[in-house]
């Protein structure tokens, strides 16, 4: 039997969190899988993708079921965790379906949120654990590059992966309309909660250096301010503050409105009516509504940059089958380079093709003919086949040996000789 | 010496035109490689453009003999302006606005254009053609600083109405349009000022008097100042935002009004054909 790619896993769309967190892989325990494999002789190579959503192996081995077999018992055996299949049964994709899977996967095609980018680089870091690895995996390593190279033109050809799609993100996005750089605002941070941690990461990470936080608890505000470098201030500070801010984020549980109409109003002249932007992500809302009516004042909350992201997504849905292309067209070349590696199967299948050719022949002659001349000629049969098939064979075997044999070649000897439907029915044969 | 001009009345609306169709790309698709290869095709037409006028020229008089070629000087000078704009910022998103303006112009002057019959004796004097091209410069400089002003104006709305639209995806960042706005009010400015002086040389020079008593010459002279007063107030009083670029709209209608109500009551001046 012949070797297949598969692809056995779980992620969002087949596991709750709690089992997925029991199956994701650390580093070294991924490293332990790839040092168990030594032992396996119906896994010829195999490649694991652990994140925070989805724990993936991709195998190139004899069946899916006993791979599935060896991953249970190793993660009970050697890594002593239980995990209960039956709480979550993973999927087993074989083929073209496993090599599909990873284009996918990497295109942040299968992500929980479409089109996320950290995935690529998730990828990029499965592919670099296998090749420290040590193990012989020619067929994961191209199977994986190819994957990175799907994974990047599909971010820039199409809008798959464009566009916020987190409350924090589309707060960046929105202040880029306002403010080209970051590099001279002021950002005022009202609480420092995850939210308000995760929002100032953005910003910072798009290039903004000056940061203030404001919030309730001393202990809270000091431990953010210190990690982004931003001064600390009380609640009662913001009236103050508020006169240098150009971005204002309020991301508290607070009841109360803690910028009110009058700080802003008063503040507008000190400040020269410049442009200020404030987003506000608390529930219930921390920013007085009626701030809007500053002209100069561009307020969000909440709602609107649900809006944002609601629209991002549909547009991502849009590009979805312009990325399925994309992954359609890698999966063919894969495919074609995977097929490029069949030189026996190729030479096997065409032998068979030939001794079909000369079978039928003998038939059609058996009743015209004494049994000693058939005896002739099917010997005579047996040699013209033979040479004919000599050259054809050693030329192969000569190009599959110095590594030049091309997906093309191959194609065509198939194409040439419908040596599709010969598998088929060889299949066919050893299943009847 | 219109078959040597022919070929740029068929070349420079096709350059303006292949500038435009990567500024319109650039601006519809956000692709970076367009906005690059807008920005050379300006350069390349801009540098085509001055040979025209030098050939046309004949390097014996100042090219604007006719309304075809005075509309093919301010093209030139609306895309140098915006060129200037455009290397000063590294913002190619607006382009596909003015160098529409510029196209249309372009176009129709080479579509019109006719061969110079009689040559007026002003076009001959340098400090003529100095102070026409600094004030068309000037003019347009006001002009561009006007529509950005606008075009800030209605990505502020767009903003605050929270109606992310066509416009708000389109364009530049708010404090950008405002530094592209600034940038051509001061080039508008300083370019106009100098038109407007070498203006009262040529006056000193033909009339003996830098002041002449024309009517059109003080309303363009007071308005220039007016519009000056108003930007060292913007300055000094640190406007910004909403406020500067609605300062810049009506400074340049207000201006356009003034030059306007000027060709309106005394047509007298400026005129040679």
């Amino acid at each position: 039997m012949s070797q297949q790619l598969f692809c056995i896993g779980w992620s969002h769309k087949n596991a709750p969190v709690q089992f997925r967190d029991k199956a994701a892989l650390g580093q070294d325990e991924i490293l332990a899988f790839y040092g168990g494999l030594s032992t396996q002789e119906t896994i010829e190579e195999l490649a694991v993708i652990s994140t925070c959503n989805r724990t993936e192996f991709y195998a190139l081995a004899d069946n899916g079921t006993s791979v599935l077999k060896w991953i249970d018992t190793f993660y009970t055996g050697s890594l002593s965790r239980q995990i209960d299949l039956k709480e979550a049964e993973p999927y087993t994709l074989a083929g073209n379906h496993a090599v599909d899977q990873l284009f996918r996967v990497s295109a942040g095609m299968d992500s929980m949120m479409l089109g996320e980018n950290q995935i690529l680089s998730q990828v990029k870091t499965a592919h670099e654990q296998l090749l420290l690895s040590g193990l012989k995996s020619p067929v994961l390593h191209q199977l994986f590059r190819d994957a990175v190279s799907c994974g990047k033109e599909i971010r820039t050809s199409t809008e798959l992966c464009k566009g916020a799609v987190s409350i924090s993100f589309a707060a960046v996005e929105l202040a880029k309309r306002v403010y080209s750089n970051f590099i001279r605002q002021k950002i005022l941070v009202v609480g420092a909660g995850e939210s308000a941690e995760l929002t100032v990461k953005h910003f910072k990470d798009c290039g903004a250096i000056h940061f203030m936080v404001a919030n309730r608890s001393e202990i809270n505000g000091k431990k953010l301010a210190e990690k982004y470098q931003a001064s600390c201030h009380s609640l009662e500070e913001i009236p103050q503050l508020v006169k240098e801010a150009d971005i204002i984020i309020a991301a508290t549980h607070s009841k109360d409105y803690l910028l009110t109409f009058e700080d802003v109003h008063n503040s507008m002249d000190a400040r020269f009516h410049k442009n200020m932007l404030m987003i506000d992500i608390s529930t219930p809302r921390n920013i007085d509504p009626q701030i809007h009516k500053i002209q100069e004042v561009f307020l969000f909350d909440l709602d609107h940059l649900e809006n944002v992201i609601a629209e991002n997504l549909e547009k991502r849905k849009q590009e979805l089958s312009a990325a399925e292309e994309i992954v359609q067209k890698y999966a063919a070349k894969f495919q074609g380079w995977l097929k490029s590696l069949e030189v026996k199967p190729t030479i096997s299948l065409l032998t068979r093709y030939y001794e079909k050719v000369r079978n039928e022949e003998i038939e059609r002659y058996r009743h015209k003919i004494t049994s000693s001349e058939l005896d002739i000629l099917s010997q005579l049969s047996k040699g013209l086949v033979r040479k004919l098939l000599h050259y054809p064979i050693n030329h192969l075997k000569d190009l599959a040996d110095g590594q030049e044999l091309d997906p093309q070649t191959i194609d065509t000897i198939w194409r040439l000789y419908r040596l599709e439907d010969m598998n088929v029915k060889k299949d066919e044969h050893e299943a009847g | 010496m219109q078959s040597f001009i022919q070929p740029f009345n068929v070349l420079l609306p096709l350059l303006y035109g292949a500038a435009l169709l990567f500024y319109v790309f650039y601006l519809s698709s956000g692709s970076i490689i367009s906005g690059r290869f807008g920005q050379k095709f300006l350069g390349i037409s801009l540098a085509i453009h001055l040979a025209y006028f030098i050939a046309r020229s004949n390097f014996a008089y100042f090219p604007i003999n006719n309304s075809y070629d005075s509309l093919s000087m301010v093209a030139a000078c609306i895309a140098l302006i915006y060129f200037i704009i455009e290397r000063g910022t590294g913002e190619g998103k607006t382009g596909a606005f003015f160098i529409s303006i510029t196209f249309v112009f372009q176009a129709v002057a080479s579509m019109f254009h006719v061969d110079i019959i009689e040559i007026p004796e002003l076009l001959s004097n340098p400090i003529f053609g100095i102070h026409v091209f600094l004030t068309l410069t000037g003019i347009s400089a006001l002009a561009i600083s006007g529509i950005y002003g606008l075009m800030y104006w209605m990505l502020a709305r767009q903003i605050k109405s929270h109606n992310l639209g066509i416009i708000y995806k389109g364009m530049p960042p708010l404090d950008r349009l405002e530094t592209m706005g600034r940038l051509s009010s001061v080039l508008g400015l300083i370019s106009l000022g100098l038109g407007l002086l070498m203006g009262h040389f040529y006056a000193f020079k033909m009339l003996d008097t830098f002041f002449p008593a024309d009517l059109k010459i003080i309303i363009n002279d007071v308005a220039w100042l007016i519009y000056l007063l108003g930007w060292i107030i913007v300055k000094m009083k640190n406007y910004s935002g909403l406020r500067m670029s609605k300062l810049s709209f009506w400074g340049f209608i207000g201006f356009a009004m003034a030059i306007m109500a000027a060709n309106f009551i005394s047509t007298s001046f400026h005129r040679f054909n």
